[in-house]
């Protein structure tokens, strides 16, 4: 579903904020102990919960 | 692993992902700078009232009766948050941002345009953006917790 956008062109997150949040992306998704399979249809699962097309 | 209910959320945090298991260290270490970073760009009074509304919500009862400091907020206030409804300690700006928060954690993908319009409002497009951004921290670390309370002892 598409969605009108919600805040004006060009608004960022606080810089810590978006780098802290995507430190935590990017340090869950070097964890080792769970397959890359499971990982998937986790992601996947929780995109369709969020209604993110991503 | 023993029991975790009594520990803070940051304790658990420690004691679970700081374990020295391969790279669950740095997702400890980026836990931690995301939560200091969501008190940082979002207004802590907001930010606390909505932190304890989603503990309510979930059952976390640590979380409920924890309290971040310098948020402004009298602890009669802070109890009280359920009542915001109707309670005129609530100022516009946290009913707006309490009701978003209400609705995030029930439905997020069914957040309707006037609940978000509110806190937009109040809080400005930046302010929207990091508002939504710390809640983001504040339910994910709360739904861990629960989750870690659940299977590794905490009840």
């Amino acid at each position: 579903m598409e969605r009108a956008r919600r805040v004006a062109p060009g608004t960022h997150t606080h810089p810590d904020l978006r780098r802290a949040l995507g430190g935590v992306a990017a340090s869950t998704v070097r964890l080792a102990s769970v397959d890359p399979v499971t990982t998937e249809i986790v992601r996947m699962r929780c995109a369709k919960h969020h209604d993110c097309g991503t | 692993m023993g029991s975790l209910s009594a520990m803070s959320t940051q304790a658990v945090l420690e004691r679970v992902l700081g374990d020295g298991h391969a790279g669950r260290g740095d997702v400890l270490h980026e836990m931690t700078a995301a939560y200091t970073a969501a008190w940082t760009a979002a207004a802590p009074r907001l930010l606390e009232l909505c932190r304890v509304r989603i503990a309510s919500m979930l059952g976390c009862d640590a979380e409920v009766a924890a309290r971040t400091p310098d948020t402004g907020l009298h602890d009669d206030v802070v109890t009280a948050v359920a009542a915001w409804p109707t309670d005129p300690r609530f100022e516009p700006a946290d009913r707006a941002c309490l009701a978003f928060t209400e609705h995030y954690v029930i439905d997020v993908a069914s957040l309707d345009d006037a609940t978000v319009e509110a806190v937009r409002i109040h809080l400005g497009d930046a302010g929207l953006q990091d508002f939504v951004s710390a809640l983001l921290v504040i339910e994910q670390r709360i739904r861990l917790r629960l989750v870690w309370d659940r299977l590794l002892g905490g009840h």
